[in-house]
């Protein structure tokens, strides 16, 4: 359940850290976001390392597309998976990742033909 | 020596003038049918009407008959999900995927059980592990159709075999060191 102002993580290497979600994309009014979805977010915090490297700046806005929850995925035949964090991947505004590298793995629920670039570029599906 | 109530039975069931219900009332051992007959339904059996029941609660109450049923075909079907013996704090190894499925489309889940609901036909098990660096948690009902089977891979998985756990859901776990919930190897 991520609505504005929820601060999530990055996991990618596209050099931004946490990022806050300004608005949830989908409807008119709509008020919470869940896996799979695209929300607006702005950069909050770099990573320390990457400050000069990084591909984004801190303030930017960006599109996000949330890979992982704290509230559990509910599947059609009664099983529920959740994480320990909220967590996002950076994207632009065709969708398109805009980092090469993603940390940690996804849910199966994001094994479509669309999210196929995303499921490349982890370490796995769960 | 006999109690009061127990002399008192004694008495009324030898042939006195007492009622025959007074010797089942202060009977002491566990009442015989007849006894109980004589107790409720005075000295004839009474032919007694269906008792009435709001259809909710009738239905409810088939509701429950039937998924009793099923529960108990499932369990006599399923020797490779039911037969093995898992308690909380063991790691175990569900396979999950459709009876015709290819070997791609079958999936193996890892996780130390921290907690088990029993709830007939709903009955689930909550499983923690650490995949990619990333904990996860599920909860997968084991009455699933595409549960094929379960199989336990160490005992006493949070203390290394050493002790038994001591309760019945480990939810501490979350806040201490993941690597104490860690059944994958990456």
């Amino acid at each position: 359940m991520i609505q504005q102002q929820t601060i999530l993580k990055v996991s990618d290497n596209s050099g931004a850290k946490t990022v806050r979600c300004i608005r949830v994309l989908g409807g008119f009014r709509k008020k919470y976001a869940k896996l799979g979805d695209n929300i607006i977010v702005s950069v909050q915090q770099l990573r320390n390392k990457s400050k000069k490297t990084s591909k984004v700046k801190k303030g930017e806005v960006y599109k996000a597309l949330i890979i992982r929850t704290k509230v559990p995925h509910k599947k059609k035949d009664g099983s529920q998976i959740w994480f320990g964090e909220n967590s996002v991947v950076l994207v632009n505004k065709q969708e398109n990742p805009v980092s090469t590298r993603i940390i940690g793995p996804l849910p199966k629920l994001l094994k479509k033909k669309k999210f196929q670039k995303f499921i490349s570029m982890s370490s796995g599906l769960i | 020596m006999l109690g009061i109530a127990a002399r008192i039975g004694r008495f009324a069931a030898s042939s006195s003038g007492l009622p025959r219900w007074t010797a089942a009332a202060f009977s002491t051992n566990l009442r015989t049918p007849e006894e109980m007959a004589v107790l409720h339904h005075g000295l004839r059996p009474r032919h007694r009407a269906p008792k009435f029941k709001s259809p909710r609660k009738r239905a409810s109450k088939l509701l429950q008959e039937l998924q009793g049923e099923l529960v108990k075909s499932n369990k006599a079907n399923k020797p490779d999900v039911w037969g093995t013996h898992f308690r909380v704090g063991d790691a175990i190894e569900l396979v999950i995927g459709r009876e015709n499925a290819e070997k791609n489309e079958i999936e193996k889940i890892r996780g130390v059980v921290l907690g088990i609901s029993r709830k007939g036909l709903d009955h689930s098990v909550l499983l923690r592990d650490v995949v990619f660096g990333q904990p996860v948690e599920r909860r997968i009902l084991l009455h699933s159709p595409l549960l094929q089977s379960v199989k336990l891979l160490e005992e006493n998985f949070v203390y290394k075999g050493k002790r038994k756990v001591k309760r019945a859901k480990l939810y501490f776990l979350r806040d201490r060191n993941p690597e104490l919930t860690r059944v994958t190897k990456w």
